[in-house]
């Protein structure tokens, strides 16, 4: 299992965001990407999962052109729950989730116990069984982006590709979520890569950190590594201090 | 399932009642006469040649309007997108009232509202691009509509008043003086269209989640949308070629059967069978209402339809607040 992003520019219309970008993500890992607002972390994102095209270079899944493969091949594989995803109308938690069965699906076959399975798995591990039937549309934000989670989870791919999954929720149940990818990681074996916001979180969750600032990466390692004061002067422009979290021994940034 | 044994129970029951009901009423006699005797039965004229191609049209134009409303709203991923936003309908209508301020009728107001129909999905498809985002087709769709709505308004203005005042009925959507001819129309490309929607609409459902998770999902949404958008201008442009522009048919048919699938998702099989029955209903009402006056389709089905769509929407709100 391996994401490779070789001499990769991505753009949109002509003008490119990312350019000759190279990148190797580490498989079985919690991995997050960091930099300032329009830096393009999420355009690489996005890009990884070949949701933009690559102008030039390769995204490489498991060793294959990302470009050559089928859409099946690819979200059987790998997939990306967007920043704000929209439920349609009306529409219950169990078939959201079950939504996630797509590209396992064979055409005019109704899904089968495998989906079913499948399904019931990711409803408990994004500990949202016992809403099955309520509507989508009833939820607190927590509940509604775990819905989402487990809708990815139903995929059954090895990489989960995450567009700041923390946005618009409180701090509590910003938690919840980074405890519940961690546990994803831990007990299935997932390899996760997610756009994060907040430096902090990000360094106390993630084993491996990239920062990146006008479309470059800037640093990337273990948050020890990634999370100091010249690094984050080079991606932030800021003036911090960094001490270790008392609590989790994880760096803790102190903005001056 | 059992919704459609429901529906399709409803829509055998008002076929029949419409069959049957009327200024003359047919007696199932009569009506079993008719199957036995054929041309010798006495209801023979009035069964065969006026209420039944009358009512296939209906059940078909219908069927169209239903399910090309249910495409749209996924399409837009809006729950009160009607058909009409794409502009093949203001297309349709251009066509037909050309032909009418001619001094055309019959079928040749029906090949005018296709070609009208026909030239609207292609300019739809040429100006909203390839790959066209959803805020760019209703835009262009508005535009269409707009455009061919102004030049309709011209015909209808240079007309005599009798030509214009016929013109002015077609818009408003008739089953009135539909024969086998437009029956015959309708139920010839309506089959090929059903069969390439329900080919074509498997993913779309999972396309209502957004182009990224549905790209994400493996749906090749680039591909799916134009021809779904095609789809949908092509059994709209059925529809309104043999009875008009029939007014919220498309747009009460996808959100009905949306509540009646109860939180599975957008229902094709249903929105058809739904916008069928409108139609059905509607023509009811009109044959009933006859000695009065022979009022167009398109009066009942917005007088009729929109209460449903109101009481749906409050009693899911109320079940809501119970829980």
């Amino acid at each position: 299992m391996s994401l490779e992003a070789r001499n990769l520019t991505l753009g949109y219309g002509g003008q490119a965001i990312i350019r000759d970008l190279s990148l190797r993500l580490p498989s079985a890992t919690v991995t997050a990407i960091i930099g300032p607002n329009g830096c393009g972390k999420s355009t690489l994102l996005r890009g990884l999962g070949r949701l933009v095209p690559a102008e030039t270079g390769q995204v490489l899944l498991d060793g294959t052109d990302t470009a050559t493969l089928r859409n099946n091949a690819i979200a059987r594989r790998l997939t990306l729950l967007p920043q704000s995803p929209i439920a349609p109308e009306g529409i219950r938690v169990g078939e959201l989730v079950g939504r996630g069965r797509t590209p396992w699906l064979r055409p005019f076959r109704p899904p089968g116990q495998t989906d079913r399975d499948a399904v019931q798995r990711a409803m408990q591990a994004a500990t949202v069984s016992e809403l099955r039937e309520a509507r989508v549309s009833d939820l607190s934000g927590g509940q509604r982006q775990r819905v989402w989670i487990a809708m990815a989870l139903a995929q059954d791919t090895d990489w989960l590709l995450l567009d700041e999954p923390t946005t618009f929720l409180d701090l509590r149940h910003q938690l919840d979520l980074l405890k519940l990818l961690r546990r994803l990681n831990r007990d299935h074996g997932r390899s996760i890569v997610m756009v994060l916001h907040d430096i902090s979180l990000a360094a106390r969750f993630a084993d491996h950190l990239i920062a990146m600032r006008q479309g470059e990466v800037i640093a990337q390692g273990r948050p020890a590594q990634v999370i100091t004061p010249a690094v984050l002067e080079r991606v932030f422009g800021l003036h911090t201090s960094v001490i270790a979290d008392p609590l989790h021994g994880s760096p803790l940034v102190l903005p001056m | 399932m059992s919704r459609y044994l429901l529906l399709a129970t409803a829509l055998m029951a008002t076929f029949l009642a419409a069959l049957c009901l009327g200024r003359i009423v047919v007696s199932f006699g009569d009506l079993a006469q008719v199957l036995r005797q054929g041309p010798e039965a006495k209801a023979w004229f009035l069964v065969h040649d006026l209420r039944l191609p009358r009512l296939l049209t209906a059940l078909g134009a219908g069927a169209a309007f239903g399910l090309a409303g249910a495409i749209s709203q996924s399409l837009f991923r809006n729950p009160l997108a009607a058909p009409e936003m794409l502009g093949v309908t203001a297309g349709a209508s251009l066509g037909a009232v050309a032909m009418l301020v001619a001094g055309a009728n019959g079928l040749a107001v029906t090949f005018g509202a296709t070609g009208g129909a026909v030239v609207a999905t292609l300019v739809l498809l040429l100006l909203a691009g390839r790959a066209p985002e959803t805020s760019r087709l209703i835009l262009t769709g508005i535009g269409i509509s707009l455009t061919a709505g102004a030049l309709t308004g011209l015909l209808l203005s240079r007309a005599s008043d009798t030509l214009a005042g016929d013109a002015m009925l077609w818009l408003t959507g008739s089953l009135n003086g539909r024969h086998w001819p437009q029956a015959r129309l309708i139920w010839a490309v309506l089959p090929l269209l059903l069969i390439a929607t329900a080919l074509a609409a498997r993913p779309l459902d999972r396309m209502e989640l957004g182009d990224d998770l549905a790209r994400s999902l493996g749906i090749p949404v680039q591909a799916a949308r134009p021809l779904l958008i095609l789809l949908a201008a092509g059994l709209i442009a059925a529809g309104v070629a043999v009875t008009g522009p029939v007014g919220f048919v498309g747009l009460m048919a996808g959100p009905i059967a949306r509540r009646l699938a109860n939180g599975t998702g957008p229902d094709l099989i249903g929105a058809a069978m739904i916008g069928a029955l409108i139609m059905l209903l509607a023509d009811l009402l009109v044959t009933l209402s006859a000695p009065l006056a022979l009022l167009p389709a398109g009066v009942f089905t917005g007088l009729m339809g929109a209460p449903w769509l109101i009481w749906l929407l409050w009693r899911d709100d109320t079940e809501r607040t119970a829980a």
